[in-house]
């Protein structure tokens, strides 16, 4: 008998033809979750706020802060999908912390969309900021003989920002689960606790990466 | 590794409704009680710069206002200091001219009592000395002083005019008129025929003449006619000079 690749996705059901995953499942009980505690934290929002209110809003304002400090100019455009990413790069991450759950960032498909999104909304805000052929002839900046190495690089750096990802996850998964079968129960703790900071650490840099990218799009060349 | 489909399109389907989600329910309230509360702040500052302009404001106007009583009082003091300066010396004029009339009419009412006490000393000495003149007259012989006037009135006689004498012969003329002499004492009987002898060479009624005696003249005589009277006394003549002390006093 052969024995199931650490790195294959679980399908835990069929709808039809589409399998469903343990990756996707879990990314709904993340959606779920942020979507209750964003609901119930600001149903009724005030200008006195709740313990709650007054949690969201640090963590919207302190990412808003660090988006605006990186993009360098107004971030609520650009903080549904940095927010977003760095909101659910940290809750997916942090998922392997709860016993019975698996970090969707631990699969290749989850970071592959999530840099793949990133490759096309910095596509997206750089025409929105630019214009179509102002963000076009940054590709032959600074000489028109690098265009395509400028376009190799927005492939390879899309690349390597998923990959970036996926390695810190699934190699984190793969320690602990080594260490499980080896050590005992208790040992992997430490470890564990080291997953909680890659998590966060590997959101942030996702996340201001995706940043980086979207403001050498928007800004002009000296930003670059 | 093998990636699925499927469950890349699910996940990236999964990302794009999360942001939705979270942009509907976390971005946007969040984005929005930022924004209130960024209102309310720029509000309190605005209304705080308007309390802080209406207060300078206030004070601008409190001040201006105080500088301005300050200069109203100033003027007013100004103002009140010159009237009481002009009324002063209005009052003073007036007492000034009050005084120098109350001055003026003291002089003249002390002149006036000076004069009055003078005039009133003088007569009082000239009644006086013509009581004692009276009495010194009325003491001392009469023969001789008789004599005295006796000549003056024959002088005074035959002094007078001719349409004079020929008046006092008509007035004596009249029926049952006569020439009465009165003296201050009775004379003698040979002075009376003395008299009547020496007054008629001047007038001839005068040798019918009476003689009465009358005290007050204290010394010389009247000669009375019925309508006339020739005095030759003492009291006639002091009641002369009398007078011309009086006259000169008033002269004085």
């Amino acid at each position: 008998m052969v024995a199931a690749s650490p790195l294959a996705n679980e399908v835990l059901f069929h709808l039809g033809p589409v399998p469903f995953v343990r990756a996707v499942v879990t990314t709904w009980a993340i959606m779920a979750a942020l979507t209750l505690v964003s609901w119930l934290g600001l149903r009724r929002a005030g200008v006195h706020a709740g313990t709650v209110q007054t949690v969201l809003e640090i963590v919207v304002e302190a990412i808003a802060k660090l988006v605006g400090e990186i993009i360098g100019r107004d971030s609520w455009p650009y903080l549904p999908f940095l927010g977003t990413l760095f909101i659910f790069l940290i809750c997916a991450n942090l998922a392997a912390v709860v016993p019975g759950l698996q970090p969707p960032t631990g699969h290749v498909e989850t970071p592959a969309v999530l840099a793949a999104l990133v490759f096309f909304s910095v596509h997206y805000f750089g025409i929105r900021s630019r214009g179509l052929l102002g963000y076009v002839r940054r590709y032959t900046q600074p000489n028109p003989l690098l265009l395509p190495l400028n376009v190799l690089s927005e492939v390879t750096r899309t690349f390597s920002l998923m990959v970036r990802l996926l390695g810190n996850i699934m190699s984190h998964e793969l320690v602990i689960g080594i260490i499980v079968l080896l050590a005992g129960l208790l040992v992997p703790i430490p470890f564990m606790l080291l997953g909680i900071m890659i998590g966060i650490i590997q959101a942030y840099i996702f996340t201001v990466l995706a940043a980086v990218f979207i403001a050498a799009a928007v800004n002009s060349a000296e930003v670059e | 590794m093998q990636i699925d489909g499927w469950t890349l399109a699910l996940q990236a389907v999964n990302f794009l409704i999360l942001i939705w989600l979270l942009r509907r329910f976390l971005y946007k309230p969040v984005k929005e009680i930022i924004e209130k509360r960024k209102a309310l702040a720029e509000q309190a500052f605005v209304e705080s710069a308007r309390a802080k302009e209406d207060a300078e404001a206030a004070r601008k106007r409190f001040e201006d206002g105080r500088a301005h009583l300050t200069q109203e009082r100033q003027e007013m003091l100004k103002k009140v200091d010159e009237e009481l300066e002009r009324e002063r010396g209005d009052v003073m004029d007036e007492a000034r001219r009050q005084a120098d009339r109350l001055l003026e009419s003291a002089r003249a009412a002390v002149a006036e009592e000076r004069q009055a006490a003078i005039a009133e000393i003088r007569a009082q000495a000239t009644e006086l000395a013509v009581d004692l003149a009276s009495t010194l007259l009325s003491k001392s012989g009469s023969g001789t002083l008789n004599d005295i006037f006796l000549d003056r009135i024959e002088k005074h006689l035959r002094d007078l005019s001719e349409s004079e004498r020929e008046r006092l012969k008509n007035d004596s003329a009249v029926d049952g008129a006569q020439l009465t002499v009165v003296t201050a004492t009775p004379l003698a009987v040979t002075d009376q025929d003395r008299w009547r002898r020496r007054l008629g060479a001047c007038l001839s009624q005068a040798e019918r003449a009476e003689f009465a005696t009358d005290p007050d003249i204290i010394g010389g005589a009247e000669l009375r006619f019925p309508h006339s009277v020739i005095k030759f006394t003492w009291a006639d003549q002091l009641e002369k000079a009398k007078d011309i002390m009086s006259r000169d006093e008033t002269a004085s």
